[in-house]
């Protein structure tokens, strides 16, 4: 009977690339997870449909992005509390307070960019800090 | 020899049912810690038919587990539909190519898949919303996608090692 328990230190160097390679990028984008937004900007289908300065909100409050979207804001956050799509994830990701944890949408083509004030223009600058 | 064809077709089918419920079952598991995050039990299913039939039935399975799960679930065609077959297209593309090119043990195929199958979903969605954000989700749902890559390989070499299954790849 042929085994497939036996283990090879192959295994160990593909397994341990990949989770290094994971752990990496996790740890650098928590290293800016903790920058505050002061911005929040709302795309639909890549086109800019709202800019949220999230540091003027003071009370919660709901918005309207579309017909099948709402998103509430508070002082340096934003949650997207209503969407028709049939995963719900985006609604289950709650209130996002920072440049490396978008909320995104692939059903509707909703991307919501935080920016901080040391954020540059580019999406991917946050990943590099 | 019609006698083994016909098992073989007929465990085929059994083995696409298998995972088409699991397809489904676990989309009634809540996702832990990221959301959309599943465990991809299906590929324990994929995993056993690169390894005991041939590619093309394999690969049939994999897409038709597709296809009817999204049918099952209303999402065909949808987004979720496009960035479901692509997941499993590269992922079983990669698994694949791994197998033959070394002699790895299931799970290790099984991380790699789960790890691609993630790949997979971000390249359409990096088409779909023309952003590069979506790439700050890559790391946590490769992390993810080593953890249940780690679990559904130990499931599916426990499986291969059960003396009960014929091995079709050389009939």
């Amino acid at each position: 009977m042929k085994t497939y328990l036996k283990t090879h230190l192959l295994d160990f160097i593909i397994i341990g690339s990949l989770l290094f390679l994971a752990l990496i990028s996790l740890i650098i984008i928590e290293s800016v997870a903790n920058t505050k937004s002061v911005k929040a900007e709302i795309y639909l289908k890549g086109e800019l449909v709202l800019t949220i300065d999230l540091d003027k909100e003071t009370t919660e409050k709901e918005i309207a992005i579309s017909d099948n979207i709402k998103v509430m804001v508070k002082k340096g956050a934003i949650k997207v509390v209503e969407n028709n799509c049939p995963s719900g994830f985006c609604m289950a990701q709650g209130y996002s307070s920072s440049p490396a944890k978008p909320i995104i949408c692939a059903y509707h083509g909703l991307y919501i960019k935080l920016i901080s004030n040391n954020s540059s223009d580019s999406d991917i600058d946050v990943v590099a800090g | 020899m019609r006698k083994t064809r016909l098992l073989r077709y007929v465990t085929l089918s059994l083995l696409l049912a298998i995972a088409i419920v699991l397809n489904y079952l676990e989309s009634f598991i809540p996702s832990i810690g990221i959301p959309g995050v599943k465990l991809g039990l299906a590929n324990i299913v994929i995993l056993i038919c690169l390894y005991k039939y041939k590619v093309y039935e394999a690969l049939t399975v994999d897409l038709l587990r597709v296809v009817l799960a999204n049918l099952l679930k209303g999402t065909f065609l949808s987004i979720a539909f496009y960035m479901s077959l692509s997941g499993a297209a590269l992922s079983f593309l990669v698994m694949f190519l791994f197998m033959h090119i070394n002699k790895l043990k299931p799970l290790v195929i099984s991380v790699i898949g789960a790890t691609f199958h993630a790949i997979g979903q971000i390249i359409v969605a990096l088409i779909i919303l023309q952003t590069s954000g979506i790439l700050l989700y890559l790391p946590f749902v490769m992390l993810a996608s080593i953890i249940t890559g780690i679990l559904n390989g130990i499931v599916c070499e426990r499986i291969m090692n059960i003396k009960i299954n014929q091995d079709f790849k050389n009939e």
